[in-house]
């Protein structure tokens, strides 16, 4: 049964930061976009790489070994090599407090 | 339970098992950010190149002198190489569309297809000079000189480029090539390759059939002889290196060069570095090598002496087939 997990520090995170975070045994990141909060799988869907590690600009997280890119609002492949799409979680901000449901 | 991670907890990431050296996150992080500019400039320098080099055969084509300024002008067409590997790893330009238009021409000029190189080279990431595993690993130790020579100066790379490309066009993969390729690329790999197949046989049925010879002086001419300067320097990356190893201090390699090289080898020559961090765009990994270069073996002095350097090696790989060129200091 999912459930809502506070996001450790969420509340300052600034734009164009992203934070990783463990909860209900799952690994994530956390996005802050221009578009508010989005929350993602940790691990590439092509070889299981580390995304903590990779390159985050604007929308876009890029995977520091093969530069697979995905879209962190949906978890859609944007580029060769992935072509599956990244497990997204919903976000929400409650009393300046930032949720993921896992 | 909750709790915050950085990128240093582990996540059983398979790309532990490396050696990486130690940084400061924040740091690669900043070397990880893109731009236009200096892929412009770069792309610039060598069209510009392209069009100096090109004009001097155009001036030289009664003469003797042709061959040699082909040979140049191949030379620096060749390096079309590395402009095709910066945008294969998508750290060419920020802007995603002016990448993938250039990775298109570069690998177009190069003779690669370029979703199939995508994939291929993100594999010689992942196993890289590893035995049956890396797609790019074509030769291994012991080298023999006959295959140094063939490779780097004779047409190996245009029939196994042509071969590969022939049997892509006709819907043909290797057992290997399967296993990185998946099935939903397969047509577009296909259709690429038919596409680029298509190109190059216009221009080489137009010369004949208009009794041109400028598809040949323009392109397949010094496209053939320049190959091999741009081989001399790929030779570098991990020729007669250790293999089978998780650690690129062993199994690439990395050469001083000046400046105009790097500029044409969009700073290739920092080949572990590259290994070590690929996100890194290629303006970066000077600034790269500089926080890491003392955990990292120091870069041999130039494309001629660690070819030389190969050399050697292959001729004591003669009685020692084991012996390699590797070294941590």
């Amino acid at each position: 049964m999912p459930a809502w997990s506070i996001v450790p520090g969420g509340e300052n995170m600034i734009e164009g930061t992203m934070i990783g975070m463990s909860a209900s045994g799952k690994r994530l990141i956390v996005y802050r976009t221009k578009t508010g909060y989005f929350a993602t799988d940790r691990r590439c869907t092509h070889q299981g790489a580390d995304l903590l590690r990779g390159y985050f600009d604007r929308e876009v997280i890029e995977c520091p070994v093969h530069q697979g890119r995905f879209n962190v609002c949906t978890g859609a492949a944007l580029s060769p090599p992935v072509s599956t799409p990244l497990a997204v979680y919903p976000v929400k901000v409650v009393d300046g407090k930032v949720l993921v449901e896992v | 339970m909750t709790t915050i991670e950085d990128d240093a907890d582990s996540l059983d990431d398979p790309f532990d098992a490396w050696f990486s050296p130690t940084i400061d996150h924040a740091i690669l992080r900043g070397l990880m950010r893109r731009t236009n500019l200096h892929g412009m400039l770069t792309l610039g320098l060598w069209l510009l190149l392209c069009g100096v080099t090109l004009y001097v055969v155009v001036l030289t084509r009664h003469s003797f002198w042709v061959w040699p300024a082909m040979l140049v002008y191949g030379g620096v067409l060749c390096f079309s190489y590395a402009a095709s590997h910066e945008c294969a790893h998508g750290t060419a330009f920020k802007t995603r569309r002016l990448n993938e238009a250039v990775f298109w021409f570069t690998s177009l000029v190069f003779i690669e297809e370029p979703l199939y190189r995508r994939y291929s080279h993100a594999e010689h990431h992942t196993h890289t000079w590893f035995n049956e595993l890396d797609p790019q690993k074509p030769y291994g130790n012991p080298l023999t000189l006959t295959r140094y020579l063939s490779g780097t100066f004779g047409p190996t790379f245009y029939f196994d480029a042509a071969r590969q490309l022939f049997r892509h066009s006709t819907g043909r993969f290797t057992r290997q090539e399967l296993g990185f390729l998946p099935p939903s690329e397969i047509r577009k790999a296909i259709r690429n390759s038919r596409l680029m197949s298509a190109c190059y046989a216009t221009l080489l049925v137009g010369g004949i059939v208009f009794q041109s010879p400028w598809p040949f002086i323009l392109y397949f001419i010094p496209r053939f002889l320049g190959g091999c300067i741009v081989t001399l320097y790929i030779n570098t990356q991990h020729m007669c290196m250790a293999e089978d190893l998780y650690d690129h201090r062993l199994t690439t390699r990395s050469i001083k060069c000046g400046w105009l090289e790097r500029h044409l080898y969009w700073n290739m020559n920092y080949h572990i570095e590259h290994h070590m961090y690929p996100a890194v765009p290629f303006h970066a990994l000077s600034r790269l090598n500089g926080a890491i270069r003392q955990q990292l073996p120091a870069p041999l002095n130039g494309v001629i002496a660690a070819n030389v350097d190969i050399l050697k090696a292959i001729s004591r790989q003669r009685t020692e087939p084991q012996f390699n060129l590797s070294r941590t200091h």
